[in-house]
C-alpha cells in the first residue's frame, strides 16, 4: 500500500533522479554495446552503486522513523481510549501529565485547569516535579486574563505558543519553575523555554492548558511534536469535560438518591399515619355506632332507665374521645405548618412547671398519685416560646401521672448549667419496654394498642414534645425500667447563639466562608469578645470584612479600609498584630462605630506561606476588662489555625477533604469551647498564671492556656450526660472516658495535618497535643492512658491536672457542692506526689494567692448560672 | 331458652358489652373473652355454637386464634366471625385464608351482625337451634 508521506525530502529527490539517470545511462551503455567496456565504464558503475547505497539507507532510515512515529501514534491511541474510558478528574489528570511525559518525551509536565465558573488556572497535575515545586506552583494560581496575554502571535506553533528564552517577552513571564538542564547549545531547548498548549472546548473557552519543558531529545519541539501534543490535547478536553459532567452527575444522583429516600420514607410514614390514624377513628366510632344502632333497634322506650343511661353515656364518652384525637391530629398540622408565630422571650421554666403542677395536681390526687416538684438551681431562665414550654411540661407531666398507678410518685425536676435549663419528669409507673424507648417520640407510636383504651392518648403528643424541644434548639430523651418507673429528660439552651454574618457577593468558595465563619465563632467564644471581624485583602489592598459577629450587614457590607489606614490597615501592612486599651485608637475602621465598652482592640493578620490573607479583628471583651498582652498571644495561635484552613481552603478541589476534616476538627474544637469556656472561664487564666509561676516563658504558657481552652475535646465526643449527671461510673463507662483521651488527640491531629507548611503550628499544635494526652496522667504513673510518672508526663499536663481539679472543686459539680479556694487547695495538697507535681501545686496556690483566680466569677455564681 | 351461645372475643370492654346486650336481646346466651389466649380456653370448655372474633387483640392476634381454633378437632366446626377495623380487601383475604367463616369491618351495626348470626347458624345446626 503506498501512503503518501510527507513528501520526499530534497536529498531524496536528486538521489531519485541521479539514479534514474544512472539507469539510464546504463542502458544507453548496453545499447550501444560491449565495446564501449572500459575504465570510465567502471567508474559510473561504482558510482552508481554507491548511490544504490545511500539511497537505500534514506530508505531504511525514513522506513525506521516511520515505524517509530506509528508506535508512537499507536501508544497515544491506546492512552487515549483509556483516558476517554476513565471518570475520576483527579486520576484523569494525573495520567494526561504522566502520558505525556512517557509517551511524548517532555521531563516536565504543568497541567492547569481553570476553576468552573472562575477566572483563575489551578495546577491540577505534575509530572517531573519534586513535591516543593509542586507546592510553590500549586500556591500560584494563573489568572485565564493573564495567560491569555502571553499568547502572542509570534509564539504561535500550530494552536499552541512557544515562548523561546530569547523573546524579550519571556522575562515578563512571572517566575514559575525553571528546571536544571545544564549547559545548552544555541538550538536546543534551553530551561527558560516556555511551550504552552491550550485546552479550548467546544464552545471556544478556555479549559485550562498544559506546560511542557525539559525534552528528551533536547530539541526545540518540531511542528510534528506540536500537532502531537494538540491532539492530545483535544482529547484531554473531551476526557476532562466528561469527568467533570461525571462528577456533577454523580453528585447530582446521589442527591436525588438522597431526596428519594426521604420521601420514600415520608410515603412510609404518611401511609402508617393514615393507616393508624383511620384505625384509631373507628375505634371510638364503632362504639358510637354500635351503641346508637341498639338504643334505636331496641327502642328507648323499651329500654330500663339505667341502660339508657349507660349507653348514652357511652356514646358520650367515645365521641369525646374522638374529638381529642381529631385534635391532636390537627395540633401536630399546626405545629408542622411552621411556628412562625410563636416567640421566643425570657421565660422562667420553673416558674411554668410550677403553674403546670397546679394544673395536674387535681388529677395526681384523683389517681392516688404523689406529684412532687424540685427546683435544684435558682435560675432556669432561658429564651423561650412561653405556650410551647408550657404544653411540652404539661403533656409530660401528664404522661407521667396517667402511666403511674395509684400510690406512686411523679416528680418535675428542673435544674441546669449556665448555659442550658433541664426539666426532668420522673415517674414510678409502668415504665416503658427496650424495644420501644427509641420509638416512642416518633408519631404515632404507640407502645401497646390496648393501652391507648385504657389511658386514652394519641402517639401523637410526644412527637409535639419533641418538635417543641428542638424547635428551641434542645433535645429530649427518655430513660426508663420498665416495672420501675421512667424519667423523660428534656434540654434546652438557654439562648439562641449570637450569628454570623458572612459578606454577600464575595466570589469566595462556600468552603472558605465557612473556615472564616467557625473562625469567628471560635475567636468569639475563647476570647469571649462580643465583636469579631475577619477581613481579606483586595486586588487594591484594601481591606473588606467577609465574615463578623456582633456588627450588622450594611456594615459588613460597606466598611472597606483603603491600603495602610486605620489599625487594620496598619496591621496588614506590617504584618504584625496590634493590641490596644486606648479609646482614641479603637475605632474600627470605615465601619462607622466611635467607641466600645472598655476601648480595648485586638488586631492581627491572617497569614499563610508568607502570603497575607486579611486580618482578624476583636473587641468588646465581655469580661469588661481590657485585652491583655496573653490573649494577643491565643489570638495569634487561632489566626494562625484559621489561616491555614482559609488557604488551604483557597486550593484546589483535590483539597476539599483535608479542608472539610479540618471544618470538623474546628467545630468540634468549638463546640467544646463553647461549653468548657462556660464551665469555667477563669481555667484559662489560671493555667497561664500557674505555668508563668513555674517559671515557663510566655510562649509555653501561652500553648498551655490554650491547651486549657481545648482540653477535654475528647468530651465532645462523648455524650456529655454521661460524665454530668453524677452517677457513680460503671467500669464500662470509666473506659469510655479513658479513651476520650485519645479522641482528643485524634482530633487536634487533624488540627495539626493542615497548613502542613506551617511547622511553628504544628510544634505548637504538637505542644498541645502532647497537654491534652496526658492531662489525667498520675504523678505517681497510675494515671492514664500511658501511665506516665514525674517529669516524664509534660509539664503543660502537670499544670492542666493540677488547675482542672482545682476548678472543679471550687465550681462543684452535679454531685459534689462547691468548695471554697482554701478547702480546694488543701484537697491538692493532700494529692501532691501522688496525683499532682508537688511543684505545680506550690505554684497553684501562689498563683490563687496573687489572685490569678478572681478573674472568675464567685462559685455560686457559676452554679446560679448568673456568671458565665 | 337461649337460641344458642356464642362466644365474644374483643379486648374493647364496650364492643362485648354491647354485643352481650344485642345478643341477649335476641336470645341468645353470650360468653365472653378480652384476648385470643382466653377466646380458645373459652372456645374448647364452653364449646359454643359461634364465635365472634376481634382481630387487633395484645398479645394473639384475631387471625392466630382463628388459626388455631380452626386447627382443633373439638373448635375446628365451630363457625368464626371476624370483626375488625381492618377492612381492606387483603385483610378479608387473610380472614378466609386462616378459616374465618365470615368477617364484618367495623364501625358495624349490631342489628346486622344478629342477623347474619341468625342466618349462619339456621344454616349449620338447625337442630342446636331447637335443644
Amino acid at each position: 500500500m503506498r501512503r503518501r508521506r510527507k513528501g520526499p525530502s530534497d536529498a531524496e529527490i536528486k538521489l531519485r533522479s541521479d539514479l534514474r539517470r544512472a539507469h539510464h545511462e546504463i542502458d544507453k551503455v548496453r545499447k550501444e554495446g560491449e565495446s564501449q567496456v572500459g575504465h570510465p565504464l567502471a567508474e559510473r558503475v561504482q558510482e552508481l552503486e554507491r548511490i544504490k547505497e545511500r539511497l537505500s539507507k534514506l530508505y531504511f532510515t525514513q522506513l525506521d522513523e516511520n515505524r517509530r512515529r506509528a508506535a508512537r501514534l499507536h501508544e497515544i491511541l491506546r492512552v487515549l481510549s483509556e483516558i476517554n474510558a476513565d471518570r475520576e478528574l483527579e486520576t484523569l489528570v494525573d495520567r494526561i501529565a504522566r502520558t505525556i511525559q512517557d509517551v511524548l518525551g517532555f521531563r516536565i509536565v504543568l497541567v492547569r485547569l481553570r476553576e468552573p465558573g472562575g477566572a483563575r488556572l489551578q495546577a491540577v497535575a505534575f509530572a517531573g516535579l519534586g513535591p516543593s515545586a509542586q507546592a510553590t506552583l500549586g500556591r500560584q494560581a494563573v489568572d485565564v486574563d493573564d495567560f491569555l496575554s502571553w499568547l502572542r502571535p509570534d509564539f504561535k506553533v500550530s494552536h499552541s505558543f512557544f515562548i523561546s528564552h530569547r523573546h524579550p517577552f519571556s522575562a515578563l513571564l512571572p517566575d514559575g519553575y525553571v528546571p536544571e538542564l545544564g549547559k545548552r547549545e544555541p538550538w536546543e531547548w534551553h530551561a527558560e523555554d516556555v511551550l504552552l498548549v491550550p485546552l479550548v472546548d467546544g464552545q471556544g473557552e478556555l479549559l485550562g492548558y498544559f506546560s511542557v519543558d525539559d525534552p528528551v531529545d533536547r530539541m526545540v519541539p518540531s511542528l510534528e511534536t506540536v500537532e502531537l501534543l494538540e491532539v492530545f490535547a483535544t482529547h484531554a478536553v473531551v476526557a476532562i469535560e466528561n469527568a467533570r459532567l461525571n462528577r456533577q452527575i454523580t453528585r447530582r444522583t446521589r442527591e436525588l438518591e438522597e431526596a428519594d429516600e426521604r420521601m420514600n420514607e415520608m410515603e412510609e410514614l404518611k401511609t402508617r399515619f393514615v393507616s393508624t390514624v383511620s384505625h384509631e377513628l373507628r375505634t371510638p366510632l364503632t362504639a358510637i355506632r354500635a351503641y346508637t344502632d341498639t338504643l334505636l333497634a331496641t327502642g328507648v322506650d323499651s329500654l330500663p332507665p339505667a341502660k339508657l343511661q349507660e349507653f348514652l353515656q357511652v356514646v358520650d364518652e367515645e365521641a369525646q374521645r374522638l374529638t381529642r384525637l381529631i385534635e391532636s391530629v390537627l395540633d401536630l398540622r399546626r405545629f408542622d405548618a411552621g411556628n412562625r408565630r410563636a416567640r421566643r422571650v425570657p421565660v422562667d421554666l420553673g416558674e411554668v412547671v410550677e403553674e403546670a403542677a397546679g394544673v395536674l395536681q387535681r388529677t395526681a390526687e384523683a389517681r392516688g398519685v404523689e406529684l412532687k416538684v424540685a427546683r435544684e438551681l435558682a435560675d432556669t431562665c432561658l429564651d423561650a416560646d412561653r405556650d410551647q414550654l408550657r404544653q411540652l411540661v404539661l403533656h409530660l407531666g401528664s404522661n407521667a401521672v396517667k402511666f403511674t398507678p395509684s400510690g406512686g410518685q411523679v416528680t418535675l425536676r428542673t435544674g441546669g448549667r449556665s448555659d442550658m435549663v433541664r426539666l426532668e419528669v420522673e415517674d414510678t409507673g409502668i415504665g416503658i419496654p427496650e424495644h420501644a424507648i427509641e420509638k416512642i417520640f416518633d408519631r404515632f407510636y404507640q407502645v401497646d394498642s390496648s393501652l391507648s383504651r385504657r389511658h386514652p392518648g394519641s402517639g401523637i403528643g410526644l412527637a409535639i414534645c419533641k418538635s417543641i424541644a428542638e424547635w428551641h434548639g434542645g433535645r429530649i430523651h427518655a430513660r426508663s425500667l420498665p416495672g420501675e418507673g421512667s424519667c423523660f429528660s428534656v434540654q434546652l439552651p438557654r439562648s439562641s447563639a449570637p450569628r454570623v454574618v458572612l459578606r454577600p457577593d464575595s466570589g469566595l468558595s462556600d468552603s472558605v466562608r465557612n473556615v472564616l465563619r467557625l473562625g469567628v465563632e471560635m475567636v468569639a467564644e475563647v476570647l469571649d469578645a462580643g465583636a469579631v471581624s475577619m477581613m481579606s485583602v483586595e486586588e487594591d489592598g484594601s481591606l473588606v470584612i467577609q465574615a463578623a459577629l456582633g456588627l450588622d450587614l450594611q456594615v459588613v457590607r460597606e466598611a472597606r479600609v483603603p491600603v495602610g489606614s486605620g489599625v487594620a490597615g496598619w496591621v496588614a501592612v506590617n504584618r504584625r498584630p496590634v493590641c490596644t486599651s486606648r479609646t482614641e485608637e479603637s475605632k474600627v475602621p470605615g465601619s462607622g462605630r466611635a467607641s466600645y465598652q472598655t476601648g480595648t482592640f485586638l488586631s492581627v493578620p491572617l497569614e499563610a506561606s508568607g502570603e497575607l490573607l486579611g486580618v482578624l479583628n476583636v473587641t468588646e471583651p465581655k469580661t469588661e476588662r481590657a485585652f491583655l498582652v496573653e490573649d494577643c498571644h491565643l489570638l495569634l495561635e487561632l489566626a494562625e489555625t484559621i489561616a491555614h484552613a482559609w488557604s488551604a481552603g483557597l486550593a484546589t478541589d483535590a483539597r476539599q477533604a483535608q479542608v472539610d476534616t479540618t471544618q470538623q476538627a474546628l467545630r468540634t474544637v468549638l463546640n467544646h469551647v463553647r461549653q468548657s469556656r462556660r464551665k469555667a472561664p477563669g481555667r484559662v487564666a489560671l493555667a497561664r498564671a500557674v505555668a508563668l509561676e513555674l517559671g515557663l516563658d510566655p510562649n509555653d504558657a501561652s500553648t498551655v492556656a490554650f491547651a486549657a481552652t481545648l482540653h477535654d475535646v475528647g468530651m465532645t465526643m462523648i455524650d456529655p450526660d454521661l460524665v454530668e449527671d453524677g452517677r457513680p461510673l460503671t467500669p464500662d463507662r470509666k473506659q469510655q472516658i479513658e479513651r476520650h483521651v485519645e479522641l482528643g488527640d485524634r482530633v487536634l491531629e487533624h488540627l495539626a495535618t493542615m497548613g502542613a507548611e506551617g511547622v511553628e503550628l504544628l510544634e505548637t499544635m504538637q505542644g498541645v497535643r502532647e497537654i491534652v494526652m496526658s492531662h489525667h496522667e498520675w504523678w505517681d504513673g497510675t494515671g492514664y492512658p500511658c501511665g506516665l510518672a514525674g517529669t516524664t508526663i509534660p509539664v503543660g499536663a502537670r499544670v492542666l491536672a493540677a488547675v482542672d481539679a482545682f476548678e472543679s472543686l471550687v465550681a462543684g459539680r452535679p454531685h459534689r457542692r462547691p468548695e471554697s479556694a482554701e478547702t480546694a487547695l488543701e484537697v491538692l495538697f493532700g494529692l501532691r506526689d501522688r496525683q499532682f507535681d508537688p511543684d505545680v501545686v506550690d505554684a497553684l496556690q501562689r498563683a490563687v494567692a496573687r489572685g490569678a483566680w478572681t478573674h472568675a466569677p464567685a462559685a455560686d455564681d457559676i452554679v446560679a448560672g448568673t456568671g458565665r | 331458652m337461649a337460641k344458642g351461645k356464642i362466644l365474644v372475643v374483643d379486648d374493647e370492654i364496650y364492643i362485648v358489652h354491647i354485643l352481650d346486650f344485642s345478643l341477649g336481646m335476641e336470645g341468645y346466651e353470650v360468653i365472653t373473652a378480652l384476648d385470643g389466649e382466653q377466646a380458645i380456653e373459652q372456645a374448647r370448655k364452653e364449646k359454643p355454637d359461634l364465635i365472634v372474633l376481634d382481630i387487633m387483640m395484645p398479645k394473639l392476634d384475631g387471625y392466630e386464634t382463628c388459626k388455631v381454633l380452626k386447627a382443633e378437632k373439638e373448635t375446628r366446626d365451630i363457625p368464626v366471625i371476624l370483626l375488625s377495623a381492618k377492612g381492606r380487601n387483603v385483610d378479608q383475604k387473610v380472614g378466609f385464608e386462616v378459616g374465618a367463616d365470615d368477617y364484618i369491618t367495623k364501625p358495624f351495626s349490631p342489628r346486622k351482625l344478629v342477623e347474619r348470626i341468625n342466618s349462619i347458624l339456621g344454616q349449620t345446626n338447625p337442630q342446636r337451634m331447637q335443644a
